[in-house]
């Protein structure tokens, strides 16, 4: 399934935009990131492990440092609690594929993503970074009282 | 101290929510121990080697009396009515179940605390001077920033599959009473000739099995661009760090390996690049934690002079008072006041654990002499901050009563000591019984020679979380052949002139250890000039001259 950042649920994974997209693995340097991959509409990053944080410094070079516009997609190894993390890290959309199914069923995935798009507040927010569904950093919350 | 507002309460809140539900998807089976343990550590969860063990956070090492008092109710229902301070200026509870350990979080959310990042692959609670705000010799007060780094590090996405651990430390005094030569980035925070806060950031440091000094990476950062500058720092370790073999993976591996220069320049361009947007406005938010930061009344200031003669006569009048105030008590900021040190280092006692009834007794003496406020230092033992000159008796008379009045602050037996093979799953030795005997042995010593200027830490194996590369004289556990023994290092400072100790020779079995120790003390004594410290003789004379004392004797 693929489980959007505003909230939204695909059951199945769409079969031809996931293929062409340009997949960057997480362990990428994001110095070799030419500015062709700025024009593609979907950039998907593949975590090695759900112990590998490199894909979120890759994610926000991508959406802060060069301001990529298109789709954010992150793919590979990771966990349901991690979905909250993903989204703050500027992720639009996580691809849950069978393997992933395999270690976490589906309710379980759709649980985490609901708690982190639906029910607030959770522990999902920090206090610099803003969460998903422009939903405002604590630091933001602050200045507008 | 820090005054949270809703906004941080309700993260706490949500935090422990979240939790309470992972564990239980781990008692229902849902989430196998390898799934849960990263977030059980992000929570300060760990399977130690008899049960769980649950670390507390106690940021930058500040926390209230009534705070005291929940640590104490927590000692008592969910553990054996007694809690350890760590190095790291927290707080340990060995022996929670699973199951309890979201109602612990819970009780500890009613008083603002929590166990956020006190373990993990993220950036830990930040550590700075126990004496912060209220030392005699400091420039800048830390906290503030201390505060800031711990909001911006707080569930920060980014930052929390690092390749390893993550270490801040603060100070901004003239004596570094944080160690932050080191961490893995060490702060010193210091006034620019037109007032404003200036910031030298060391990066690199670091003990466990590769012992480094940190470097310095940066000068005279303002802070404004403090927070960009520590984003990039942190990008470049997350990308670059090594995430193959996790004893090479710290920071500290990292610019060793590209060098201090190639380092410095890949976080210069980053930061040049870097978007910091997210830090608009982080000089507003300094300011608002700045104005959250209660400062007492000192309202006994104004009898400084009638409080100073009458100190005088009783510290004449009892010897030991006397003693208490000169090892323990420190000079403050606020005329009329003073810094007390609570030593937790009883003759005999396990360093750093205190039990509940300890921990009110300290609670309820903030309470009255210390505007409710309590500090932990990274040698296990407590402060409190604010105590006017006229209480210093009274207050020194009722730690007396609850075995809490040891003269022994910066002195041998003031002994850091980690868990070891008394808690920890890693151990190869144990810390504890070393600590006790050799705490009993050199007490008696402290009373006859002035031994100020050497210190003792023990570490259960190789991970140093005793600290004792740092020590005047270290101690090192290690197994050989199913045996425990002892490894001696000597001339190690933590200071700002930091420094790591060498290797004295061959073991010692647990056994021969306190001799050892002794006649390194005589060796000192004897060869020492003037105020020498222990590390400044040593460097003077020599590995030689210790060694043959040591090995030499019968
Ligand atoms: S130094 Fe070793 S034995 Fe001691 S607490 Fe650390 S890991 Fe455990």
């Amino acid at each position: 399934m693929l489980l959007h950042s505003d909230g939204r649920v695909e059951l199945t994974l769409p079969e031809v935009p996931l293929a062409t997209n340009t997949v960057v693995c997480g362990g990428t340097d994001p110095q070799s990131l030419t500015t062709d991959v700025l024009r593609q509409p979907i950039i998907e990053i593949q975590f090695a492990s759900a112990a590998d944080g490199r894909g979120y410094s890759v994610a926000r070079h991508l959406r802060v440092t060069l301001r990529y516009a298109g789709t954010l997609t992150a793919s590979g190894s990771m966990l349901p609690d991690q979905l909250a993390y993903l989204y703050k890290a500027g992720f639009d959309q996580v691809v849950v594929d069978e393997t992933l199914l395999l270690k976490h069923s589906a309710e379980d995935w759709l649980a985490a993503h609901k708690r982190c798009c639906h029910d607030r507040p959770y522990g999902t927010q920090s206090y610099s970074e803003a969460a998903v569904s422009g939903r405002a950093s604590v630091w933001q919350q602050r200045v507008s009282g | 101290m820090y005054q949270y507002d809703k906004l941080d309460q309700a993260l706490v809140d949500a935090r422990t929510r979240e939790f309470r539900d992972q564990v239980n998807r781990r008692l229902a089976g849902t989430l196998t121990e390898e799934e849960f343990k990263p977030l059980r550590l992000m929570n300060g969860l760990y399977l130690q080697l008899h049960a769980y063990m649950l670390r507390v956070a106690i940021p930058y090492g500040v926390m209230s009396s009534r705070q005291m008092h929940q640590l104490a109710f927590i000692a008592d229902k969910y553990d054996r009515g007694y809690g350890h301070f760590t190095t790291r200026q927290n707080i340990q509870f060995n022996w929670p179940q699973l199951v309890e350990t979201p109602d612990i979080l819970d009780d500890l959310a009613t008083v603002q605390m929590h166990a956020i990042q006190t373990s993990g692959n993220c950036i830990r609670n930040v550590t700075t001077d126990p004496f912060a705000g209220v030392a005699a010799d400091e420039s800048v007060d830390p906290r503030a920033v201390c505060e800031l780094l711990r909001q911006w590090s707080t569930g920060m996405p980014e930052f929390s599959y690092l390749p390893r651990k993550f270490k801040f430390a603060l100070t901004g005094a003239t004596a570094d009473r944080a160690a932050i030569k080191f961490h893995d980035i060490g702060l010193q925070l210091k006034r620019g000739a037109d007032g404003q806060t200036l910031t030298d950031i060391w990066v690199g440091g670091g003990q466990g099995r590769t012992p480094r000094i940190a470097q310095l990476l940066k000068q005279n950062i303002a802070v404004e661009d403090l927070l960009p500058y520590l984003d990039a720092v942190m990008r470049v370790y997350n990308l670059y760090g090594n995430r193959d073999n996790k004893y090479k993976a710290r920071i500290k591996i990292l610019v060793a390996s590209l060098g201090l220069d190639v380092f410095a320049a890949k976080v210069e361009a980053e930061f040049t690049r870097a978007d910091r947007s997210r830090f608009d406005g982080v000089t507003d938010t300094l300011a608002r934690i700045e104005s959250r930061i209660t400062v007492p009344d000192y309202k006994l200031s104004a009898n400084a002079d009638e409080a100073s003669q009458s100190l005088a006569s009783k510290r004449a009048a009892d010897p030991a008072f006397d003693a208490w105030v000169k090892t323990n008590v420190f000079e403050h900021i606020q005329q009329g006041y003073r810094i007390a040190v609570i030593s937790l280092k009883p003759v005999g006692g396990i360093p750093g654990d205190a039990s509940s009834d300890q921990m009110r007794l300290v609670a309820r003496l903030a309470e009255t002499f210390s505007s409710a406020e309590i500090r932990v230092t990274h040698r296990q033992n407590l402060v409190l901050p604010h105590v006017a000159l006229q209480h210093l008796h009274e207050l020194w008379m009722q730690l007396c009563g609850a075995g809490l009045a040891e003269s022994n602050v910066d002195l041998p037996s003031d002994i850091i000591a980690c868990p070891g093979l008394d808690y920890c799953a890693l151990a190869k030795a144990r810390s504890i019984p070393v600590a006790q005997q050799l705490s009993s042995q050199l007490r008696g010593r402290e009373a006859n020679n002035n031994l100020t200027g050497l210190s003792i830490n023990i570490s259960g194996c190789i991970n140093a979380c005793g600290h004792h590369h740092v020590a005047s004289v270290g101690i090192l556990g290690l197994e050989k052949k199913g045996v425990e023994t002892y490894q001696i290092t000597l001339g190690g400072r933590n200071n700002l002139d930091a420094s790591v100790g060498e290797v004295l020779g061959p073991g010692f079995s647990a056994d021969e250890v306190p001799q050892a120790v002794n006649q390194l003390v005589d060796t000192w004594v004897q060869r020492r000039e003037a105020q020498e410290s222990f590390s400044d003789t040593y460097d003077r004379v020599g590995k030689q001259v210790f060694a043959e004392a040591v090995y030499a004797a019968p």
